[in-house]
């Protein structure tokens, strides 16, 4: 359960409509009155004036206390969201409370609530505000912003405020299962589940040569050793573990299409990450597009939860479409880590950082997210620019091939589980280049 | 919906009667201001924005003519009750309009409404009494006691919060 310390908003008043047209009505009856000579005229002013004494009554600023409680702090993508918004005020006036601009929730009901003056009404009235949202955007979301309003009794003034709701909300991905790793640019000296082309201790058979001093008797091959008449060992792949980088591209345009492909990326690299930290690999996460993350890679269960901090941040931001200018100079991957960048490929600035790695030396491999598949009956003009647009993303594939980076696609809403032996299938395939 | 129909009926009531009673040489200028006052009014009833003040103003204007061309006091007073009592019906619609809110006005905005509207009739209908009183500088005194009633009233009638 996350519930935040009620927050008193204090609210300044705004006038209604109908105070300046009443008091200009007032004076105007008073002061025809005493030009004119016609007491009528006054007897006109009063039901005016009394409105506006009686509406003018409460005037400075009003509190009015706001306390979101969410009954769970992390869910899944697609699942319920309940909870409550506590809302005191002065028992004097009538109030409205709006939960607005949600942000990563969506919900079905409308979610505004009014309470009018009631007679019964103490010096402070309390009202809970149910919540019943769903999680529809992974990251870390606040929910939205509750306005409020209130209004005295023949109010003439209004008193009117919002608070943004904290992130508190930690959405994760929906995670594929995907029980494959990717091959790995060069290994570390730490035990893990990649096989290295090296020679050494581990339990993956790799070749037989003669026994020399010093070899462990253990390793003894004695079905060799007796067809040969002289000993020989067993040779092992040692099983080491492995530096990945993920890239996740989040430059996205805020569009239906640009947000649910996001999503699938967030997936994908959560399944990927959790996977390699299972395989004791050294994962990072680097978020490139409305603002730049870096988390440098790192193992064990508290590189999990960093891990997941930053895809939520990511997340988060995308969401709440906050931009600030990418600093990739911050992303340092380290020489032998395998970036792994999941993009849609529809933006040059993350074309250059994956060349610009490349051109460092760096090993990348991209999968690319095909989201144009779900768009509804396309008329023939936007058939037709799906169609060049295509041709261009096929045009940046093979100039992200012709530098060694594989490129492999997945359509939107397809599981992620082919990802991976398609991406090993590639980087194994030798590379052509064509000379000038 | 039926809140805002009523402001704009009463406004073209208003309107009718200062046309139909008005003098003969200010009817044409009644009849546009309150033509005019009655589409504003039908504006502010059912469109953004919803100030029903420019409407109010327009047809107040015919109401003090007539008031100032020596018409019976309570026709013109009845006039004017009867425009206070359209702004506040068009104000309340649009209270019954905003999200969240009920589709009906609950009693107690009933009673707010009917109680401001009480308060402004009888003091209307006092000042009026007190204007018949033959003294010298009576106008003085009346518009003197119609802001004391005024406040007074207000001071008096508005709602208390429950004691105990």
């Amino acid at each position: 359960m996350t519930v935040q310390e009620g927050e008193e908003i204090r609210l300044l008043p705004t006038r209604d409509a109908r105070l300046v047209p009443y008091a200009l009505v007032a004076l105007a009856s008073l002061a025809g009155a005493l030009v004119a000579g016609q007491p009528v005229l006054a007897a006109l002013a009063v039901p005016f004036g009394a409105a506006l004494v009686l509406g003018l009554r409460h005037r400075g600023p009003m509190a009015i206390r706001v306390r979101v409680v969410l009954d769970q702090e992390q869910v899944i993508e697609g699942t319920p969201v309940t909870g409550r918004i506590e809302v005191t005020w002065d028992g004097d006036f009538s109030a409205e409370v709006m939960l607005h601009g949600l942000e990563g929730v969506t919900s079905e009901e409308e979610l505004a609530w009014s309470f009018p003056r009631t007679q019964a009404s103490g010096p402070t009235r309390r009202e809970e505000l149910p919540l019943a949202l769903e999680a529809a955007h992974w990251g870390l979301h606040g929910i939205g912003e509750v306005w409020v309003r209130l209004e005295a009794p023949h109010g003439l003034l209004s008193w009117s405020g919002k608070l943004r709701a904290p992130p508190a909300l930690r959405v994760l991905p929906r995670s594929e299962r995907l029980d494959r790793l990717l091959d790995l640019a060069d290994s570390r000296s730490v035990w893990g589940m990649h096989l290295s082309r090296r020679i050494g201790q581990g339990s993956e058979f790799a070749e037989l040569r003669p026994y020399v001093p010093g070899d462990r008797l253990r390793d003894l091959n004695w079905t060799a050793t007796a067809r040969q008449g002289r000993p020989f060992v067993n040779r092992h792949h040692p099983e080491l573990s492995g530096e990945v980088v993920i890239v996740l591209d989040a430059f996205g345009d805020g569009s239906r299409i640009s947000t649910e492909t996001l999503a699938q990326a967030a997936r994908a690299a959560w399944a990927l990450a959790s996977v390699h930290l299972r395989a004791n690999d050294r994962v990072g996460l680097a978020g490139i597009g409305r603002s730049t993350q870096w988390l440098p890679p790192g193992g064990g269960r508290l590189a999990r939860y960093r891990l997941l901090q930053t895809l939520l941040r990511i997340g988060g931001e995308a969401a709440a479409g906050r931009s600030v200018a990418p600093s990739l100079h911050r992303i340092r991957v380290p020489p032998a880590a395998l970036i792994l960048a999941i993009s849609s490929l529809e933006n040059m600035e993350s074309l250059d950082a994956l060349r610009g790695w490349r051109s460092r030396g760096r090993s990348v491999v991209v999968a690319r997210i095909d989201a144009f598949d779900t768009l509804e009956t396309l008329t023939p003009s936007e058939a037709l620019a799906l169609r060049l647009w295509r041709l261009e993303l096929e045009l940046r594939r093979r100039s992200l091939a012709q530098v060694g980076i594989p490129v492999v696609s997945v359509r939107a809403g397809e599981p992620m589980a082919g990802v991976v032996p398609a991406l090993r299938r590639v980087r194994r395939a030798p590379i052509m280049r064509r000379g000038r | 919906m039926i809140l805002a129909s009523v402001s704009v009926v009463l406004v073209l009531v208003v309107g009718g009667v200062a046309v139909l009673l008005g003098p003969a040489e200010a009817r044409l200028l009644f009849l546009v201001s309150g033509l005019l006052a009655l589409l504003m009014a039908a504006q502010a009833a059912f469109a953004e924005p919803r100030d029903l003040g420019p409407a109010l103003i327009l047809a107040a204007v015919p109401v003090m003519a007539l008031a100032a061309g020596g018409s019976p006091s309570g026709l013109v007073v009845s006039l004017g009750v009867l425009l206070f009592v359209a702004c506040e019906l068009n104000a309340l619609s649009w209270r019954m309009g905003r999200p969240g809110t009920r589709p009906h006005p609950t009693r107690q905005q009933l009673l707010d409404t009917l109680r401001i509207t009480v308060i402004g009739a009888v003091g209307a209908g006092i000042v009026l009494g007190i204007a018949v009183i033959p003294v010298p500088g009576s106008t003085m005194m009346v518009a003197l006691a119609a802001l004391v009633l005024a406040v007074g009233a207000a001071m008096v009638f508005r709602p208390g919060r429950q004691r105990g």
